[in-house]
């Protein structure tokens, strides 16, 4: 047993050895890492504002959007963003889908919490912080372990997107997009997401406090979805929609904006052709000049 | 608790420690393994340990009860009240919404329709495995090849030791029973290839079954695809079975040889069989056996007149299909092996390849190779009606493979996927004389080299590894 044990040990030291290597490295390359932003406005929410706001069409913004992004993960973006560089327009996703409580069952439940979805949050959030978030436990610990004791990595940061230009006909969807967006795993319309509710509160007054601007925007939304939304789920936007107006915050709501498919990729997303038209009317009522002028200005 | 879970990777140091470490007698360390086993299955549902116990005592005390007379009929009702238990057990959990759903078709059929209780149950993790290991013990001391156990804490460690209890082997009283009653002593050898083969069965179950899964899900979960793609699906699909459940079989036999114990073997290289009697010595092997001595030979097996004979193989076929799930498509895939198997039968051909092919050559010979693509090929087709979800997704999807969309690209095309597969393949066949591939490294004599090969399968594992499924067999 003795000489196992010993065997057994001395072929652990060589991985011990590595991924203690691996973690220093990668830690401390997290650290240093910082995000690099051109602009002092910012667009920021899930694949909806990832699709419909085109920066070369809304003056001296950037796009960070990425797909099933919830208000937890905005939060804690915006937090890290600001520690670095100073944000004076906040342009935020506000739609149905961002209440649901689905939002989060992608993170928090293992059949749909993958490495590919963690993974944005990890260099967000400690360690401790982590373990109190509504995330899948088991795939942090994976993504944590795999992220940082495997491999040298410079680049950690995956949490920053970009507008994503959409040239393609009108899919019809509108079935399959809202199972995605409303039904949870049992089959059942998913709750409203008290989780995300409170953190978009915590995005507000963030932003009053820093005195940012913020647009909540609503943006276009397919007939054929719009039906569909839970009336619970629709009941709770408006009734959001108007406590933040309320506290003097700018919501931009047009998720009834078109009805033409030639504007859509598919049932909640714009093409390129309606980002660039949808962008131009945010522009407008953001009382900027809709084309970006010259190069992008830096900031700090 | 899944073998391929954190939470396992914890258990498992942690129960090797307490019973080498702690536990210095023989019934102290029976007591610890029946108590980790309880740990291990009472984390998926520890309402579901019940069950496990009430099977486990009712063999016991049927066992002590067939101990004590030599009455016959008082023998043979024993036996019944065992066999009622644990079927009765198993069909209640098993099979009652099928038979029940089936009763409702038939009436709907006649024109009478009739509503019937369904009932809202989980299938408790592993039933099927544990009540026939049980049966198994009774059906060996009714008929005198097993001596009754007198140790209770033996019986319930044998009923429930925790790597072989929700997915098999299927193990018989007469090999493990009795080694929970003899001393054990550490073997280094033993635990270091118990290691290996825990490894071997981790990279075929993370690496290449739950990467296959997920191709698929697409192919069988979705409708529109080409002929060359259903046929690709169907083909990993045939991979992801075989690795998932043979890679689960060689994690609890390695588990099992790190605490000194030595399970049968489950599977040996299945898809080098040269024709699907040969498949079938080579697949499940536990089960396989299990239905052949307590189901196939009382029936008479082979001999008799033809018809029986064909009765009984479709008889142990069928069985074996309706033991995996209650539907008809299991039912189905039982069916389609017989009708494959039962022309052999007749010509007198199922035994003529008992040996492991080209045993003594590098290669097949053009002949043994045809028959290993042919068995291959019927092998695939019968997994269609095991995966499905009803009959007539498996003969819309049958029917989708034989389109004149066969002769296209596939649409779907896991390369990466595909080349581990080949991968396999070719360390299967290196090893097939072998319980596993990895004990070709007892041939390397420098241990830098071995250790480095682990090192990459280790980093295969972690690094490849696709998301983590449950293990197929669960569901059985």
């Amino acid at each position: 047993m003795r000489s196992f044990l010993t065997i057994l040990m001395g072929f652990c030291v060589p991985p011990l050895i590595w991924c203690t290597a691996m973690a220093l490295w990668n830690v401390h390359a997290m650290r240093q890492e910082t995000v690099r932003l051109h602009t002092r406005t910012v667009a920021m929410g899930d694949s909806h504002i990832a699709s419909d706001i085109d920066p070369s069409v809304l003056a001296g913004s950037q796009n960070i959007s990425l797909a099933a992004e919830p208000y937890l993960l905005s939060w804690y973006k915006l937090n890290r963003i600001t520690t670095h560089y100073r944000i004076d327009t906040l342009i935020l996703g506000f739609s149905p889908n961002n209440l649901s409580d689905k939002d989060h069952e992608l993170f928090r439940d293992g059949a749909w919490a993958t490495e590919r979805l963690i993974v944005r949050i990890y260099p967000l959030v400690t360690f401790s912080e982590a373990l109190r978030l509504p995330l899948h436990r088991r795939t942090y610990l994976r993504t944590l372990f795999m992220r940082l004791c495997t491999w040298p990595r410079t680049a950690h940061a995956e949490y920053i997107g970009s507008f994503e230009r959409l040239k393609v006909p009108y899919h019809p969807d509108a079935a399959t997009a809202l199972k995605r967006h409303f039904v949870d795993k049992a089959g059942q319309v998913a709750p409203v997401s008290n989780v995300g509710i409170a953190y978009l509160d915590s995005i507000v007054l963030r932003c009053r406090r820093d005195s940012m601007v913020l647009y909540l925007v609503g943006t276009p939304l397919h007939p054929t979805y719009r039906r569909g939304i839970p009336p619970a789920l629709m009941a709770e936007y408006d009734a959001l929609k108007h406590k933040y107006v309320a506290w003097g915050v700018q919501v931009l709501d047009h998720i009834n904006l078109y009805n033409t498919d030639s504007l859509f990729a598919n049932s909640d997303h714009l093409n390129a052709a309606g980002a660039h038209s949808f962008t131009r009317l945010v522009s407008a009522e953001m009382g900027r000049p809709p084309i970006a002028p010259g190069p992008p200005r830096p900031v700090r | 608790m899944l073998f391929n879970s954190i939470d396992f990777a914890v258990f498992l140091p942690l129960v090797f420690a307490g019973y080498w470490f702690l536990c210095r007698s023989l019934r102290a360390r029976n007591i610890f393994l029946l108590a980790a086993s309880y740990v291990f299955y009472g984390w998926w549902d520890a309402r579901f340990l019940l069950l496990v116990a009430l099977s486990s005592f009712i063999d016991y005390g049927v066992g002590r009860a067939l101990g004590i007379t030599d009455h016959t009929p008082r023998r043979r009702a024993l036996l019944w009240v065992s066999i009622v238990a644990n079927l009765g057990m198993l069909g209640f959990f098993k099979y009652f919404n099928f038979f029940v759903g089936n009763i409702e078709h038939a009436f709907s059929f006649l024109g009478e329709p009739l509503t019937l209780h369904h009932l809202d149950i989980v299938l408790p993790v592993g039933i099927s495995f544990y009540t026939f290991q049980t049966m198994s013990y009774t059906i060996d001391v009714y008929r005198r090849k097993l001596a009754p156990e007198r140790d209770l804490v033996a019986f319930l460690a044998y009923v429930s030791f925790f790597p072989q209890l929700v997915a098999g082997p299927i193990e018989r009283a007469t090999n493990l029973l009795p080694q929970f009653a003899a001393p054990r002593s550490f073997d280094r050898a033993k635990a270091v290839d118990g290691l290996r083969q825990m490894l071997w069965g981790l990279f075929k179950k993370v690496v290449i079954a739950d990467n296959c899964a997920s191709f698929v899900s697409v192919v069988f979960d979705t409708q529109g695809h080409s002929g060359s793609t259903l046929l690709l699906g169907a083909v990993l699909f045939s991979f992801q079975i075989y690795c998932d459940f043979s890679g689960y079989s060689d994690i609890a036999i390695g588990c099992a040889r790190l605490f000194g114990f030595d399970l049968m073997r489950n599977f040996a290289t299945p898809y080098f069989a040269r024709d699907i009697a040969e498949f079938w010595r080579r697949w499940h092997i536990s089960l396989s056996t299990w239905f052949r001595d307590y189901v196939y030979i009382p029936l008479g097996g082979s001999r008799g007149s033809t018809w029986s004979m064909i009765r009984n193989t479709l008889v142990i076929f069928i069985v074996s299909g309706f033991w995996h799930g209650a539907n008809w498509t299991f039912i189905s895939w039982g069916a389609f092996h017989a009708i494959c198997f039962i022309p052999l039968l007749l010509a007198k051909r199922n035994r003529q390849h008992l040996e492991v092919v080209a045993a003594h050559t590098w290669l097949p010979s053009l002949r043994e190779f045809r028959g290993m693509v042919t068995t291959n090929l019927l092998v695939v087709l019968a997994w269609v009606f095991f995966r499905s979800a009803d009959m007539g997704s498996a003969l819309q999807y049958l029917g989708g493979i034989f389109s004149p969309s066969l002769f296209t690209v596939p649409t779907v095309r896991p390369l990466d996927v595909l080349l581990l597969i080949l991968g396999l393949v070719l360390a299967e066949w290196a090893g097939r004389r072998l319980q596993h591939p990895l004990q070709l490294l007892d041939r390397v004599p420098w241990r830098p080299v071995r250790w480095l090969v682990y090192y990459v399968f280790i980093a295969v594992v972690i690094g490849l590894g696709g998301k983590e499924q449950d293990f197929i067999y669960f569901q059985f």
